[in-house]
């Protein structure tokens, strides 16, 4: 398995510009708060998240009650709401219709390239890396920020079909949109899916997706917030990725891997591009959480660490799996 | 079906390929032969001293995991009675060697022989040969390889620096592995110069051999073998033409060469198409030494579906054997002590 130190990827002010993600944050949260009180909501209970977690509580986040796993360190809400109930907030929600408009008209072609870019040279690595020929191409879920015509437009892959949508960009010129039930089994060569697991109500269900759609000796591509990182680790629930309904599920890395192995994957890499730890935690004391105590560890190192500090920290958080952001690659091998 | 198996010479690599054939359910290791090593941990299995009597045990295998002086005369031994060769590297102490092996496996084609060039196993090396055939660094255009260790407790008192028995030192026993994956990434080369040394140990064998190499295509390659790098080292730098790879450190069961690293760095160009210096660099790490795991996998699959094995094959083994001793012959100033030996 291969881990990649990818630190000049990303920053975070180019992926979560600050009055988004509070603008966002806001409206999720009283979407969370409207189906908390409404009494036709329907909700599931979950167990755990994977088969080898005996779940503990752990904490309340805008009404939800969360869970951790003690041996592998996952996160996850139990009860959630149906996938119905999240499928109409994405497609009707005002958080939802309110991204969908930022993206759509007030995003930046430079913005929705810093973001794509990353993604788009991940795809072309794969491609030469595993000598793959135009290959069969799903992109599973919703895409708001229209990748799929970034990858349409890097001119490597074959037919590309979007599915498992419930709202995003319209579908580009070239790509088919089709619902997974018209799609035959096992059909594609890669398979992408950016960061939809930790907001689905069954991820179970999606990586039982996942494995129905590649084809033996395919390849998964997809990328997920992760509970062992950084972030989750030091600020817990006030962490700002932490929002409401958008964290539903947080894998830690062996808990990922065990469910990969049980739908029939390996993973051949498991990385975190960008600084998004170091500079979501300096965002995060900057703004005066947890406490901003002048003698915690974080607080102070992170306000006079320097660059080189901060740098080294997030290499280091990549090295060993401890970012709470990951892309995977993974290859069906069963 | 289940592939039968029987491992002469049970010291550390003969109990490695065992614990890797254990963890199988498509071969199980039936005998052992060893004149010197206890075997009493292992109940249940036969149980030998000498190597010829495992060779007429009911057996469809055999793995070879003795010293280099009798690899070859088990292996011609094994091909003859029907068995199926794994054989550890060096393919024997000299090119005669396994050319006598080559000759014995052509007299028997239906039988797998493949050695055991692992390198070309761990994922850092995969991953590299996957980008070079990608062609998207461009075509190679030199390589440069450093590969060794401080020899070790005793190293001047062990049987690999024992001309009779290993045939040559440490180019031969450790640097075979980066000379096989110049060939994987290059070819075999047709040019050679070289400094053969013996500097430091007080052995009859080389504890240094530095050499150039080039094959027809004008690629270079630069190796440096060596038993007095006081810091383990395996670091394989390849220089393509629109990038670089550099292989750092290779997993082992001591760590002792560090974390596997992969360096992939893409040139930019400046406006008028001409590279810019200290390109990007990703650097990747790799967690898990499948090399082992893998090479046997190989080798019994192709043993029980009779298909030809495409790493550590027979040609590869000749290949490494001929630049190890192409390198020695290219210093006109190095002999080994007891030369005479070599032949015995």
């Amino acid at each position: 398995m291969k881990t990649s130190v990818l630190i000049d990827e990303m920053r975070l002010a180019e992926v979560r510009p600050d009055q988004v993600s509070k603008r966002y944050e806001e409206l999720r949260r009283a979407e969370a708060a409207h189906l908390l009180q409404n009494p036709s909501t329907r909700w599931v209970g979950r167990a755990s998240p994977t088969r080898s977690c005996k779940p503990e509580p752990a904490f309340m986040s805008d009404g939800l009650s969360f869970h951790h796993c003690p041996d592998s360190g996952s996160l996850f809400a139990s009860p959630v709401p149906v996938q119905d109930e999240l499928d109409r907030l994405a497609r009707d929600g005002e958080a939802a219709r309110w991204r969908r408009d930022y993206f759509g008209h007030r995003f930046s072609e430079k913005q929705r390239q810093s973001i794509h870019a990353p993604i788009v040279r991940w795809a072309q690595e794969v491609v030469d890396e595993y000598g793959l020929e135009a290959p069969r191409t799903a992109l599973v879920g919703n895409d708001e920020t229209g990748l799929a015509t970034s990858l349409s437009a890097m001119g490597r892959l074959g037919e590309m079909v979007l599915t498992e949508r419930v709202s995003g960009q319209p579908a580009p010129e070239g790509t088919v949109e089709m619902p997974v039930a018209d799609l035959g089994a096992a059909s594609f060569d890669l398979v992408f899916d950016m960061g939809s697991l930790e907001r689905v109500s069954d991820p179970e269900r999606r990586f039982a997706l996942w494995s129905e759609l590649v084809a033996p000796g395919g390849f998964l591509a997809f990328t997920t917030s992760m509970a062992s990182g950084l972030e989750y680790r030091v600020l817990g629930p006030k962490a700002a990725s932490f929002i409401a309904l958008d964290r539903l599920t947080l894998y830690s890395v062996p808990a990922l891997m065990e469910q990969l192995a049980v739908h029939g994957f390996e993973v051949v890499e498991f990385s975190t591009p960008g600084r998004l730890d170091v500079e979501v935690l300096t965002q995060a004391f900057a703004d005066g959480a947890p406490a901003d105590n002048p003698l915690d560890f974080w607080t102070h190192a992170l306000k006079h660490g320097g660059e080189d500090f901060k740098t080294d920290l997030q290499r280091l958080l990549q090295r060993h799996r401890f970012s709470s952001f990951a892309r995977v690659l993974a290859r069906r091998v069963t | 079906m289940v592939l039968k198996i029987g491992v002469v010479g049970f010291g550390k690599m003969g109990r490695i390929r065992k614990a890797t054939l254990d963890a199988r359910n498509d071969a199980r290791v039936v005998a052992l032969a060893d004149p010197y090593a206890d075997m009493s941990d292992q109940p249940g299995m036969i149980r030998h001293t000498d190597w010829e009597k495992l060779l007429d045990e009911d057996i469809d295998a055999v793995v070879i995991s003795c010293t280099n002086e009798l690899i070859p005369t088990v292996a011609v031994a094994a091909l003859d009675k029907g068995l199926h060769v794994f054989c550890e590297k060096p393919p024997g102490r000299n090119p005669q060697d396994v050319y006598r092996i080559r000759e014995a496996a052509r007299q028997h084609p239906e039988l797998m022989v493949k050695f055991g060039f692992n390198h070309r196993y761990h994922e850092s090396v995969e991953q590299a040969r996957r980008l070079v055939s990608s062609q998207s660094l461009g075509k190679i255009l030199w390589m440069r390889g450093v590969y060794g260790k401080a020899g070790g407790p005793e190293f001047d008192k062990n049987w690999r620096n024992v001309p009779s028995r290993s045939g040559g030192g440490i180019l031969l026993d450790q640097g075979i592995h980066m000379i096989d994956l110049f060939h994987d990434f290059c070819g075999t080369f047709s040019e050679v110069k070289s400094f053969v040394t013996s500097q430091y140990w007080n052995i009859p064998v080389e504890d240094n051999a530095f050499a150039l190499l080039r094959n027809d295509q004008g690629q270079v390659g630069v190796i440096h073998s060596s038993a007095t790098q006081w810091r383990h080292t395996f670091r394989l730098e390849i220089f393509l033409e629109k990038g670089f790879l550099t292989l750092e450190g290779i997993l082992s069961s001591t760590m002792s060469y560090g974390k596997e690293t992969l360096i992939v760095a893409r040139n930019t160009m400046d406006e008028n198409g001409y590279p810019l210096p200290n390109p990007e660099e990703v650097i990747s790490f790799f967690a898990d030494d499948r090399s082992w795991e893998k090479e046997m996998t190989e080798f019994v699959t192709c043993a029980l579906a009779g298909e030809p094995v495409r790493i550590g094959t027979v040609q590869q083994a000749v290949d490494a054997m001929e630049t190890v001793f192409a390198i020695y012959g290219a210093d006109n100033s190095w002999t080994q002590s007891d030369e005479s030996e070599q032949s015995a």
